[in-house]
């Protein structure tokens, strides 16, 4: 009965201290906050990218809080958004930065605070952040103009439709776009190359844009839009005017896929948003907790998505 | 009291041709610019696709002209656009209801955000401007919990055939014509009739006109600035409900900032910023001069930096003549009196 009772009172003195030892290491963990700074909160591959950085919070104990601004135009918005994560007392933070240079300033003040700072999708035009995970964006679009060239046979004219005025990442994929043609196809030509239109990441205004493109230039051959906003638009206006365009674009939902598999769009570059945000939050973690991490920019990797291969799995996994 | 309205009523038929005349030489002077410089311009093709684009914006600007002529304003209505787009594609995809149920639900919605307008700027006695600028966000931020932020597809629809029925809305056509120019010519019809030719028109000018004086002789003001936003939102709800059978989509993003694209074009057109002056034909007019320069800059290539700028100028041009034709009035006004 001794024995037992003795026996008894050791475990639950031990489980308790166990308790007591986990819950504080918890409590140490969950202490740490990393906030997420998204580009928008309305688009389903910045809510990708989230759900990426989501995991990689659970992954590592951390606790995440994520800021979203409502689209790409507000850059106020999330400068804002950096001060008050700096102002919380932010254990490290990964930002998709929406300009290259309004966010210098912020990020500065980051550095200044000696909070690590990883970046993601797009870069600054300053040094001062740790490690920026993102798509090499000017070969995402090189590889597009190279599948559409291919497929369109090397001749004729193409047309290059931006999402939105200012952004990095799709500047670099028009760029990339352009000089693709520009470098190894010589009987081709992208009419617009120096006065790029942009639709202002609105489907209706990307849809007008291609509608008067397609009556003033009837000999196109080819048309890339350099996101999803800007490639659904397109595709919808070619359909509708029963044009042969072929229509190379940039990332992926619902209606995109729908297209590609009905043949409305020939290729989608897809981007690993998923993995943008877990190795964003992971590589802050890392830094918040004394690792050293090699200053630099991590290439994500990018498929180009057909629909000869869209259904092969890990395809079909990014196409979502 | 009454002479007040007459006399507003017959300064309004006077100055009509003129008014209409204005917009339409400038309609016409830029197509004929365009004419010279593009080929691909005048044809019967590129006219329709042209109205097809525009008719979006018609329809919101027909709307906001309601609003502006009772002296009020409506800038949520580009959110509604966005949350009547996603309402009705959720009633398709994730209800199966039928099309017509779906785009009359879609449309109700508007109706509704018109009626939380209405009583904001009259019962509450909210100025307009601020009542619908706090709408704006309500609206687009009740459209993206709806849509969880992201396109509704209503190729997702369980029902077979339906996302060809909804296209026919937004991208069918009838005798080569786009089915949403049909739409804009029969609502532009029916309420020019109603504007002109009704009890309620002639109050929505009076209302505009002096609002105080229109109470005195008779007229209920509360319930005509509601009307207004009834249509007006009803309207904007019925453009995004086009805008989606044309995507065969609900877009969260859908119709930021349109609220001032159908603002200027109702400007333009001759609607007055300070009430009780414009029409129907007006406003479509208006809508046509933004559309005819967009589809013929974009046919010339311009960039849309370059557009944008253009676009600023006409529109502080057109504010421009308001503001003088408004300050010309007063000084009539005070002259008579």
């Amino acid at each position: 009965m001794k024995l037992v009772s003795r026996t008894l009172s050791m475990l639950v003195v031990l489980i308790m201290v166990l308790g007591m030892v986990a819950a504080s290491a918890m409590a140490e963990a969950k202490d740490m906050t990393v906030y997420y700074i998204g580009k928008d909160a309305n688009s389903s591959f910045w809510q990708t990218v989230n759900a990426g950085a989501q995991k990689a919070a659970e992954d590592y104990g951390v606790k995440l809080e994520s800021l979203n601004p409502q689209s790409e135009s507000e850059i106020e918005a999330q400068v804002t958004m950096v001060e008050t994560a700096i102002n919380a007392g932010a254990a490290a933070i990964a930002l998709a930065p929406l300009d290259t240079n309004a966010l210098i300033t912020a990020c500065q003040e980051v550095k200044a605070a000696g909070i690590p700072l990883t970046l993601i999708d797009s870069v600054i035009k300053s040094e001062d952040y740790d490690v920026a995970y993102k798509t090499d964006n000017k070969a995402a679009g090189a590889a597009s103009a190279k599948a559409l060239a291919t497929k369109v046979g090397g001749k004729g004219k193409l047309y290059v439709l931006s999402a939105v005025a200012g952004s990095e990442s799709c500047n670099l994929r028009d760029q990339g776009f352009i000089e693709e043609i520009k470098a190894n196809w010589p009987d081709m030509e992208v009419i617009n190359a120096d006065s790029i239109q942009n639709c202002n990441n609105d489907v209706n205004q990307a849809m007008s844009i291609t509608t008067d493109v397609l009556a003033a230039n009837p000999d196109l051959v080819g048309m890339f839009g350099d996101n999803n906003y800007a490639c659904k638009g397109l595709a919808t206006a070619v359909k509708e005017a029963g044009s042969t365009v072929t229509v190379a674009g940039f990332d992926s939902d619902t209606d995109l896929v729908a297209m590609l598999a009905e043949g409305t769009i020939f290729s989608l570059a897809l981007q690993q948003p998923y993995m943008m945000g877990y190795k964003a939050v992971e590589g802050a973690y890392k830094l918040a907790s004394g690792e050293k991490l090699e200053h630099g920019i991590m290439d994500t990797g990018f498929t180009i998505a057909t629909k000869e291969n869209m259904e092969e799995p890990d395809v079909k996994a990014l196409l979502g | 009291m009454s002479g007040t309205i007459e006399r507003i009523m017959k300064g309004f038929g006077r100055n009509k041709f003129a008014k209409m005349f204005g917009p339409f030489l400038v309609i016409i002077g830029i197509c004929m610019i365009f004419t010279v410089t593009t080929p691909a311009f005048p044809t019967a093709k590129n006219f329709l696709t042209l109205g097809h684009s525009a008719s979006i914006y018609v329809i919101l600007a027909m709307g906001l002209s309601c609003v502006l002529i009772s002296g009020a304003t409506d800038l949520s209505a580009g959110s509604v656009v966005g949350l009547c787009g996603v309402v009705s594609a959720i009633m398709m995809r994730d209800y199966g209801l039928p099309v017509p149920v779906a785009v009359v639900i879609g449309v109700g919605m508007g109706v509704l955000c018109g009626l939380i307008n209405g009583l904001l700027a009259t019962k509450l006695g909210l100025v307009p401007f601020i009542a619908t600028l706090g709408t704006q966000w309500v609206f687009r931020g009740l459209g993206n919990i709806l849509g969880q932020g992201s396109a509704v597809s209503v190729r997702d629809s369980i029902v077979p055939g339906q996302p060809e029925a909804f296209y026919l809305l937004g991208g069918g056509r009838i005798l080569g014509v786009p089915v949403p120019i049909y739409i804009f010519l029969v609502l532009g019809l029916i309420l020019s009739f109603v504007l002109t030719k009704t009890v309620f028109g002639r109050d929505l000018y009076a209302v505009g006109s002096n609002s105080e004086s229109a109470r005195l002789s008779g007229i209920n003001v509360v319930s005509t600035q509601i009307k207004a936003y009834l249509i007006c939102d009803g309207m904007a709800g019925l453009a995004g409900v086009i805008l989606a059978a044309r995507l065969l989509s609900g877009q969260t993003s859908a119709g930021v900032g349109y609220e001032f694209e159908g603002i200027f074009a109702s400007v333009i057109g001759g609607v007055s910023l300070a009430g009780g002056e414009g029409t129907i034909l007006g406003a479509i007019i208006g809508a046509f001069v933004v559309a005819v320069l967009r589809n013929g800059l974009n046919l010339n290539g311009v960039s849309s930096f370059w557009q944008q700028v253009i676009l600023g100028i006409i529109i502080i041009f057109a504010v421009y003549l308001d503001v003088k034709r408004v300050a010309r009035q007063n000084a009539k006004t005070v002259a008579d009196g």
